[in-house]
């Protein structure tokens, strides 16, 4: 059930995401919206498919829960950060080491503050 | 008995589209993360990351926005919509300030960007809610 919930959202993310590729200002945005607006019928369930269940499976998409297209920007952008930052804060710890390669250690000393940040 | 199992095997083959649906968004979602991953890598002075740390990065951003997504849904229930909206989005960002301020001043470049045909009897510059937006927390759609 949790995983329904997930499932379109990460689909509209990952258009997002191919748009943020590029970097520079999304050009590419009003294709994935067109195409994150298709998707969206497919929205994520409502934590009452339990409620579902029991009606014999017949509401089984009770309710689906919708995505305004710039809320998908801006949690597009919110994850983009989140990978920016686990990067560039590696990166640091990786260069006040004298090292040239990030590696898991790295990763490692970086990953409890960014998760509470998160 | 057998309509409890009729409903396990639908709920299976259910569950096993959804985890090759999930399976293939990952696999995509990772394509991207590396990209992303590479190129602020590059940006340090040309560092490069080795592939099993940007593998993990990915998964980690993965189970991030599953998290994400539920708790978009949950603040969206809460306030008794069914769309999820930018305020929806700022509030799950609130635990780190920095985070939240720069999401606002996204959202804002967003705003700005739209064409002036837009909403109903609002002003269309509504960059004067930036200041109060702190104090009051204005669902602006």
């Amino acid at each position: 059930m949790d995983k329904k919930r997930r499932k379109v959202k990460i689909e509209e993310q990952n258009q997002i995401n191919s748009a943020m590729d590029d970097h520079e200002t999304p050009v590419l945005e009003p294709i994935w919206t067109r195409k994150a607006q298709e998707r969206e019928g497919i929205d994520f369930h409502q934590t009452d498919a339990m409620d579902s269940e029991v009606v014999a499976g017949t509401s089984k998409k009770i309710r689906p829960t919708f995505a305004n297209p710039n809320a998908l920007k801006l949690s597009c952008e919110l994850v983009r950060i989140f990978i920016t930052e686990a990067v560039q804060r590696a990166a640091t710890v990786a260069e006040g080491e004298g090292g040239a390669k990030v590696e898991a250690i790295h990763l490692e000393r970086i990953l409890p503050q960014l998760l509470l940040d998160f | 008995m057998e309509i409890d199992e009729d409903r396990s095997d639908f709920e299976k083959d259910e569950e096993e589209d959804d985890d090759s649906v999930s399976d293939l968004l990952r696999d995509r979602f990772r394509l991207s993360a590396i990209s992303i991953a590479e190129y602020e890598a590059a940006k340090r002075n040309g560092m490069e990351i080795s592939q099993p740390i940007v593998a993990c990065i990915a998964d980690l951003a993965f189970k991030y926005i599953g998290q994400l997504a539920k708790d978009l849904e949950l603040f969206a229930h809460h306030a008794g919509r069914k769309s999820v909206t930018m305020a929806d989005v700022i509030v799950s960002a609130h635990r780190n300030e920095h985070l939240a301020a720069s999401l606002r001043s996204f959202r804002d470049e967003l705003k700005a960007k739209e064409p002036q045909c837009e909403r109903k009897r609002k002003k269309v510059p509504r960059k004067d809610d930036k200041a109060i937006e702190g104090i009051v927390h204005i669902p602006d759609l």
